[in-house]
């Protein structure tokens, strides 16, 4: 059994897919805690992928406009 | 010549002197054999006396003639006739108590009076000094007559009776007062179910005169929630459906139940599992199969458990000078007979256990089971919050640390899964045992299994586990962005249940961590890039078992 963090407060129970809370009374959490107590260590939380840096054409993309028509609503 | 046949009165012949000598020896000869064959026929002096004597046969001085025995009859040539006329008018039998019956039907030591009038002319009306409640209360006679209770009447006081007409001047009106009933409430246990007659007791007759105050029922709650078991009719199974399962241990069977093992693969598992008629009255069983004949060893143990939350069994003071005693009680079938056997377990400071039997004497046949748990006023208690309360476990078989203990009593020896030497469901091969209608109750005697709607039930176990239904969506302007819904479940669970998805789609997001609560919990997604971004028709399942 192996566990791995997450950027919320629950811990993946990886072999289903399972978030635990971090609640004492959960037998789940319980177990995590005895898994611990064996010196195992969790996998780290996976590193959110930075939100990308959009250039201008690409945010007009995103908006549903060309640089021409920009320019022809603002009478350019 | 002529023979003189001159005789005597008796007919003897006489000799005669004219006769010849040889003719009257004969004629002697004939009177003397005549005469001995008649004194031969007659009984002599102390035959006589001895015939009279058993005539008399010890019958005392004053009725041992003809004479005394007329006068005794009262010289009434149809004595005979002139009793049977006179028990004619006497009730019969069964029209009247018994000695034992009427001790039984008045209080003792209560009231007793005999009043005796003289009447005087035409008198009907008579006042008693002593009252008679009813008239089977009273003993009326009329010159020694006793007067059937239709031939008076008693007023409302008990106090004056009233013959059905006048008597003459100088009759003997006696009336005897038996022992008045209802001198009060009867003890207790004096009253028994002979001495109610069908129909005696209605309802209007308790209208008014009992104020039910009842504290409890066998000990436990006057009504509902008497069964601590959840899914003891075993109707409920979210997570399989009726599908077998080979367990691991801890996995669950149907709601609420589950296996423990020592080892893989011994037993299989599912509800209607052989597809046998349930109990009457039962549409479900859960049914355990033996997967291989498997001798058991070291600290080997399997059974079926059921974890009754702490809220739910606190109340029963186990662990306490105030314990209560409980009763289990259930349906359970298998190929196999013998005796099988099973434990109750606390684990509140530690692991007190009470192991018990139970027979099964036909193999494939039902058999209703109660098992009495004494009072743990000594055990260390139960939970009295969302923890474990009370493991109710049924062995298929275990040997080592897992087998111990005495039937019915607490001890914390050992965290025994069943007594020694009980029978080992998984040491025969296709073995099967099959259990429905688990029911454990405060009090001493088990009653009926307590039904609950389908909803209630469900209602109960998705305290413990729920499928719940969650979808999020929304067009992405860009990646990175979250969107999420909260999503309630049906039922509070509980404590924080653990998350997991089973089925729907994801498109163009990920599906972030979960924030559950015990209520509910967050379903959120960010999206990979600008457009249609969703986690939609997910299955979300929340564990909060014990």
């Amino acid at each position: 059994m192996t566990y791995q963090l997450t950027q919320g407060a629950t811990i993946l129970r990886i072999a289903d897919r399972a978030y635990i809370p971090p609640d004492p009374a959960n037998t789940d959490f319980q177990a995590y805690l005895a898994w611990l107590e064996e010196g195992n260590q969790p996998e780290p939380a996976p590193v959110p992928e930075p939100t990308p840096v959009l250039t201008t054409e690409q945010k007009l993309e995103a908006a549903g406009l060309t640089v021409a028509e920009l320019k022809e609503l603002f009478g350019l | 010549m002529s023979i003189d046949d001159r005789t005597t009165n008796r007919s003897y012949k006489l000799p005669n002197v004219g006769n010849f000598l040889a003719d009257d020896v004969v004629r002697l000869r004939d009177a003397l054999a005549a005469i001995d064959a008649d004194i031969y026929a007659r009984y002599t002096k102390l035959e006589v006396d001895q015939l009279i004597t058993n005539l008399i046969n010890g019958a005392p001085g004053a009725l041992d003639t003809l004479n005394e025995l007329a006068e005794a009859l009262g010289d009434d040539a149809n004595f005979a006739a002139t009793v049977a006329s006179q028990l004619a008018l006497k009730a019969d039998a069964s029209n009247v108590y018994s000695k034992a019956e009427s001790d039984a039907r008045y209080v003792q030591g209560s009231t007793q009076a005999e009043m005796v009038f003289i009447a005087t002319a035409n008198q009907s009306v008579f006042t008693l000094t002593t009252a008679v409640i009813n008239k089977p209360s009273a003993l009326v006679t009329v010159d020694g007559v006793v007067q059937p209770t239709s031939e008076y009447s008693l007023n409302m006081t008990g106090t004056q009776l009233t013959l059905s007409e006048g008597v003459p001047a100088g009759t003997v009106v006696r009336v005897l007062a038996l022992g008045v009933a209802s001198q009060g409430a009867p003890a207790d246990d004096t009253v028994t179910t002979p001495k109610l007659r069908d129909g005696a007791v209605t309802n209007e007759k308790l209208a008014g005169v009992i104020a039910p105050t009842v504290s409890s029922i066998n000990g436990g709650p006057i009504s509902g929630a008497r069964n601590r078991i959840i899914n003891g009719d075993m109707r409920i199974d979210q997570r399989n459906a009726g599908a077998a399962v080979t367990p691991n241990t801890g996995q669950y069977l149907v709601d609420r139940w589950r296996a423990q093992l020592s080892q893989a693969s011994k037993y299989s598992a599912q509800r209607n599992a052989g597809a046998v008629t349930p109990p009457a009255g039962f549409t479900n069983y859960l049914g355990a199969t033996s997967l291989s004949a498997y001798t058991l060893a070291g600290n080997d143990q399997f059974s079926i458990e059921q974890v009754i939350e702490g809220f739910n069994i606190a109340d029963l003071d186990w662990g306490t000078a105030n314990a209560k005693p409980a009763v289990l009680s259930f349906w359970v079938r298998s190929s196999l007979t013998g005796t099988f056997g099973g434990s109750i377990a606390t684990t509140k400071t530690a692991v007190w256990v009470m192991p018990f039997t139970y027979s099964i004497a036909s193999a494939n046949t039902w058999t209703y089971v109660t098992v009495s748990i004494p009072a743990a006023t000594s055990t260390g208690g139960t939970n009295n919050d969302n923890t474990e309360g009370v493991y109710v476990r049924f062995g298929l078989g275990s040997t080592g640390a897992g087998a111990g203990g005495t039937a019915g009593t607490w001890t914390s020896a050992g965290n025994y899964i069943q007594p020694s030497g009980t029978v080992s469901v998984v040491g025969t091969n296709g073995a099967t045992f099959y259990i429905t209608g688990v029911q454990l109750e405060a009090g001493s005697v088990a009653t009926p299994f307590e039904r609950r709607s389908y909803g209630q039930e469900l209602a109960l176990c998705q305290r413990y586990y729920q499928a719940t239904n969650a979808s999020v969506r929304s067009a992405a302007t860009a990646a990175g962005q979250t969107f999420a819904n909260s999503v309630n479940f049906a039922v509070h669970m509980r404590a924080t249940p653990t998350i997991s998805l089973s089925s729907g789609t994801v498109l163009n997001s990920t599906q972030n961590a979960f924030s559950p609560s015990a209520s509910g919990f967050r379903h959120e997604i960010s999206s990979h890039a600008a457009g249609d971004s969703y986690s939609i028709d997910r299955t979300v399942i929340a564990t909060a078992e014990l």
